[in-house]
Parts: C-alpha cells; structure tokens; sequence
C-alpha cells in the first residue's frame, strides 16, 4: 500500500491499451518520487518503455491535473518536457514521436 | 548619470579623481524600456555603449525552434553590450524590468579608455568576471541538480544586487518568472516550481511579486554549494 496525496494505491495495476499511429501504446499506472506529483504511468510502446508521466498536483496551479512528461526515452530524450491537458493527448504526442522510426529490436547477443 | 558605472568599474579597481570625472563627463542620452523590451539585438553592430542605470536586464539567445537559452542576468550599473566595443553582438539582451539605459557613444568610451588606463584595467577586469561567472553557470549546468541550480541562481543574484548596493532587509528586486529560471538554468517550468516550492516550504525564501527575499542565507547557501569566490566581490584588485 503506497500513499500518492488523498489516494491510496494498492497497487492492483490496471494498465490501458491505446492504439495510436497504428501503434500498441500501453500505460501502466505507477507512483513516481516527485513529491506532490506522484501519480504517474508508464508509457510502453509495443512492449518498450518509452516515457514517464506524472498527473500535475494542486501546487502548479493553472496546470493542475495536466499530465507532464517527466522522461522521455530515445527520440524523445532530450530538454523539451512537455504538459499535455489529457492522457490521450500525451500518448498522441509521444507516439508522433516514434512514428517514423523502425520497430524496437534487441541487439543481437 | 553614470555615478553607477562610476561605481562598478571602481569596484574592479581604484580609480583616480580624474578617472571619475571622465566617466562621469561621457556624454549620454537616456533612455527608457518596458519589461521585455529588447535593449540591443542580435547581428547588431552598436555604436553606443548600453549602461543599465535602473532595472534589470538579461542575455539570452534562441534557437530556431523557439527554446531559449538565458546566459546571464544583468544588475544595474553594469553594460549590457560591452564586446558591443569590439564585436558584433552574438545575442539579445532584454529588460527583465522596467530599464532606465545611458547610451555612451563608442568614440567617447574609446577616448576615456585611451587616457584613462586605470578605466581600461577595471573594465577589462569586469569583463573577466562575466566569464567567471560564465563559467560558474556551465558548472551548475553540467553538474548540479535543480534545487542546487535554483538556490545558487538566488545566492549570486542576492550578492551582485547587494554589492550595487540593492539589499535592504534581505529583500532584492528579482522580477523573473518561472519561465526565465527555467531558461536560465536548462529546467522545466515543472521541475523549475517544484523546486520553488520546496525552497520556499524549507523557509530559505520567499519569491513572489518580482522580489526575492532571503530567509535563510546558509541554508540557501547549502542548498545552492554557493561559494561567491568566483564574484571576485572582495578580492584585492591585482
């Protein structure tokens, strides 16, 4: 049992399925070590992880309940952290990102 | 005018009565900006000096997506162009406040630097601390985490405004946004108030209303790992 703000998690994991670009987005619910900001999912694309979102808490005022990019993963490594107003509008956004890129592949042993 | 600039340069080395009045012989033409207002551009060859006699400035440059980097604030008394002297400029500055500037003709400046070595000497020596603060930002840059980074953006702002002279009660004007430390210091505007809030709920600040006000001035140490040595705010001039 894990406490993120008013909520309890208890980690009963309901991950969602979304399809995007004709990609097999998954979310998996998550608390993340931000402090307020701890409710958070992780963002699979066909298996990889790919991102990390956390729900924006009370203290970012105009932005509260947006969900922000904490880590990017390959192509969206990088300084750019963007907030989106809803979940699918983030795994939209971060699956435009991959669009053009090759399915994942393990390196070869 | 320039009694600030007299100021500053005197602070990078003494400087005769004769050097004083000089500079404060220079001619100027002032000038006023609002916050935001561009106060000299970049791909601009300027033929004045800009002196920031009130208000605060900043250095930034932007790449052509739009993300913004800020490489320095400015502090009244100094000059916001001084390789304007020597060089085109290679970024913007920008008022971070409402701007009184002095604008010195460059074939003045060059006339008092040229009979006045002891003006020459602390101009240069000026120019050397801008990069040792240059230096100080790629340090935190590459290496110190956010809250680090914030609270020593706040230590060297708090120190440089009371060097001018700026402090009264542990209160210095400061009117950045989140968006400006954030673009000052390579963060989110997320991470950037995350950490605000922690500094504040910590009791080493309080930043509201474009004023920074040092609670704590250890524990904003600490937390920065602020050593003011490379301000060169006390050394002996050599």
């Amino acid at each position: 049992m894990a406490t993120c703000g008013q909520i309890r998690f208890s980690f009963v994991l309901v991950s969602a399925r979304i399809s995007a670009n004709n990609m097999n987005m998954t979310l998996e619910p998550i608390l993340v070590a931000t402090g307020d900001d701890c409710e958070g999912r992780l963002v699979f694309r066909d298996g990889w992880l790919v991102a990390v979102l956390v729900q924006l808490s009370a203290q970012h005022d105009e932005q509260e309940g947006f969900w922000y990019l904490e880590k990017g993963f390959g192509a969206l490594d990088g300084p750019d952290l963007p907030s989106f107003e809803s979940l699918e509008q983030a795994t939209a956004w971060i699956a435009d990102h991959f669009n053009d890129a090759p399915p994942f592949t393990q390196p070869a042993a | 005018m320039l009694t600030r600039l007299v100021e500053t340069l005197a602070r990078h080395g003494p400087l005769s009565p004769e050097d004083h009045d000089a500079i404060l012989s220079l001619p100027v033409t002032s000038r006023r900006f609002g916050a935001g207002d561009d106060l000299i551009v970049e791909g601009d060859a300027p033929s004045q000096c800009r002196v920031l006699e009130s208000g605060q400035a900043f250095r930034h440059r932007t790449l052509p997506d739009g993300r913004r980097q800020i490489m320095a604030f400015h502090v009244p008394g100094e000059i916001c162009d001084a390789e304007g002297l020597l060089l085109t400029m290679d970024h913007t500055v920008t008022a971070l406040s409402a701007c009184e500037v002095a604008f010195v003709p460059h074939v003045a400046m060059d006339a008092v630097l040229d009979a006045h070595p002891r003006v020459m000497r602390a101009l240069w020596r000026s120019s050397l601390v801008e990069s040792a603060v240059s230096r100080e930002w790629m340090m935190g840059m590459g290496r110190r985490t956010a809250r680090a980074r914030i609270a020593h953006l706040f230590c060297e702002v708090f120190l440089r405004m009371r060097a001018a002279g700026l402090v009264e009660n542990n209160r210095c004007r400061f009117p950045a946004t989140q968006t400006h430390l954030s673009d000052a210091l390579g963060l989110s505007v997320v991470h950037t108030n995350r950490v605000l809030q922690e500094l504040r709920g910590e009791g080493l600040i309080s930043f509201r209303g474009g004023e920074l006000n040092v609670l704590n001035w250890s524990g904003l140490e600490a937390a920065g790992e602020f050593e003011p040595g490379y301000l060169h705010l006390n050394a002996k001039h050599r």
